[in-house]
């Protein structure tokens, strides 16, 4: 899959490819396959909604509806995230295989509102045949290997959070580190404020940015459903990142623990 | 990167000759655009053809060395073509051919011309609206207050999933059937605080009210932009708006 950045030049702005692809997906329909960043950029940036209207309507007369295949999306009933869906499935069922014994402990501890820190790949194999899999309640969710990749800890922006969170200039952070929300609509906010640009960025736990946002007030509501698992999230200023943090999605309602101000 | 499935990729690099021919519809496509944009005349449009061509035989080097296979090659291949147009187009007179789009004018049985216009700005409405993504779900429920179009149970949940049904039966009875004899000092104090509470803010009855209208100036600027001889106003996006709202309303 092509990295959102590729489709950027310096400054930010779509490249003739980004806006072409950009058009794609308005003759195609598969807008909700574009990547999130390149999305929210585009809502936000004059400039490449000229390009991409401009070139959108001096194509009007051509018909892309016969198109069977395209290298970038999906096409068809059913189109999902675009490019390599099989590769992910493939790596979630792997991560699974290795993972499965301390994942299942690491969600059943915090189903149970267990103070654990979520090292999963660290923690010995526990005795898995007393445990159950996550409630049914929780909602729409993804397969069980799929879920479980989804709350893989990564472990190199395990260490930026551990040097983030300590060493950052930011003050009263919500969501709290490790917080656990809801999915939706999450409520992002932090001290100082004042003049400065901020940008927001969630990741999952594989490391793919699923969410960006530039900040113009706090607090910030990111409108963006997120399904359950592991995220990082982390704050840039114009210059470089000047926190990270993670937080879990889960669909069932929080418990007390996890209340947090992210989601009031 | 996986071998993009686009046969006109290999042609670029194997065969860039063929590809230009492959594609003299497609640079046709876009100069006759901007012909009926007023950019270039009639009698221009087969030598700006041409020198479209030259420039992008100039530029298939380039071409060859960055595109990557993402997009389809002949989106791409239009942006480049599109490209030049413009630049080319800053060394002719503006010409605006106005646009009709008003119901009562040429849009019931009008002029092919105007037909094809109502049908393209509608298209680029829409595509507006696409880019438009975050904002969509808050911009629907702005116009349709703006424009007194009633606001549906879907409208709602699309811009706040998690409405509550106290909420969602109070927009509904406020907004859901005629409320066109409120005016807007009436209908943004009672909106705003359900804004508020959706989004997590305290904003002030005028700041939607702005929000709206710098939306709409957008939506302004960039139907402008995709129809450069146009002179679109707002009762323009009203009218494109509601025939989103309400399909038919513009017939072909």
């Amino acid at each position: 899959m092509k990295e959102p950045t590729e489709f950027t030049i310096t400054g930010g702005h779509l490249s003739d490819e980004g806006v072409a692809l950009f058009v794609d997906a308005l003759k195609l329909g598969t807008a909700d396959q574009l990547p999130d960043t390149m999305r929210m950029h585009v809502a936000d940036c004059d400039r490449c909604q000229r390009e991409v209207t401009g070139l959108f309507a001096a194509l009007g007369k051509e018909d892309y509806s016969g198109l069977e295949q395209h290298p970038y999306f999906r096409l068809g009933k059913g189109a999902s995230h675009p490019t390599s869906a099989w590769i992910w499935r493939a790596a979630a069922a792997l991560a699974a295989l290795i993972l499965l014994p301390g994942l299942i402990y690491y969600l059943v501890v915090r189903n149970a509102g267990g103070n654990v820190q979520p090292t999963v790949a660290a923690t010995a194999p526990a005795d898995t045949s007393a445990l159950t899999p996550p409630a049914a309640n929780h909602g729409p969710s993804p397969g069980g290997q799929e879920l479980a990749a989804n709350f893989t800890p990564n472990l190199e922006l395990e260490e930026l959070v551990t040097a983030g969170t300590r060493s950052t200039s930011l003050k009263d952070v919500v969501p709290v580190n490790e917080a656990v929300v809801r999915g939706t609509a999450i409520r992002f906010d932090w001290g100082p404020r004042g003049e400065r640009q901020w940008t927001l960025v969630i990741m999952d736990a594989a490391g793919q940015d699923v969410y960006s946002a530039r900040i113009k007030a706090l607090p910030h509501r990111a409108e963006k459903k997120l399904g359950e698992g592991l995220y990082y999230w982390k704050v840039l200023d114009e210059q470089e990142a000047v926190y990270f943090g993670k937080f879990s999605v889960r669909e069932a309602a929080p418990s007390p623990r996890s209340t947090n101000p992210a989601q009031k | 990167m996986s071998r993009p499935p686009d046969p006109d990729f290999e042609l670029l690099l194997k065969d860039p000759n063929a590809l230009l021919l492959k594609y003299q519809g497609l640079i046709q496509t876009i100069v006759y655009f901007y012909v009926d944009q007023g950019m270039f005349s009639l009698n221009q449009k087969e030598d700006i053809v041409q020198s479209v061509n030259l420039e992008v035989l100039k530029r298939i080097p380039s071409i060859q060395q960055h595109f990557n296979g993402s997009a389809l090659l002949k989106t791409y291949f239009s942006a480049i073509a599109r490209n030049i147009c413009l630049h080319m187009g800053k060394k002719f007179v503006m010409k605006p051919i106005p646009l009709q789009l008003l119901p009562g004018g040429d849009a019931d049985g009008g002029h092919q011309t105007d037909r094809y216009s109502i049908q393209q700005a509608r298209s680029v409405f829409g595509a507006i609206l696409v880019q438009l993504g975050p904002y969509e779900p808050k911009l629907r429920i702005c116009l349709k207050l703006r424009y007194r179009h009633p606001v549906t149970h879907e409208d709602i949940l699309h811009w706040w999933p998690e409405c509550g049904n106290r909420e969602m039966n109070n927009l509904l009875a406020m907004f859901g059937g005629d409320y066109r004899h409120l005016e807007d000092k009436d209908i943004y104090p009672m909106i705003v605080p359900y804004f508020n509470a959706a989004e997590g803010k305290v904003s002030g009855n005028d700041a939607l009210r702005k929000w709206t209208a710098s939306k709409i100036q957008i939506i302004l600027k960039l139907l402008q932009t995709a129809f450069p001889g146009s002179n679109f106003d707002e009762e323009v996006v009203r009218i494109l708006f509601e025939d989103r709202s309400s399909p038919f309303l513009l017939r072909e």
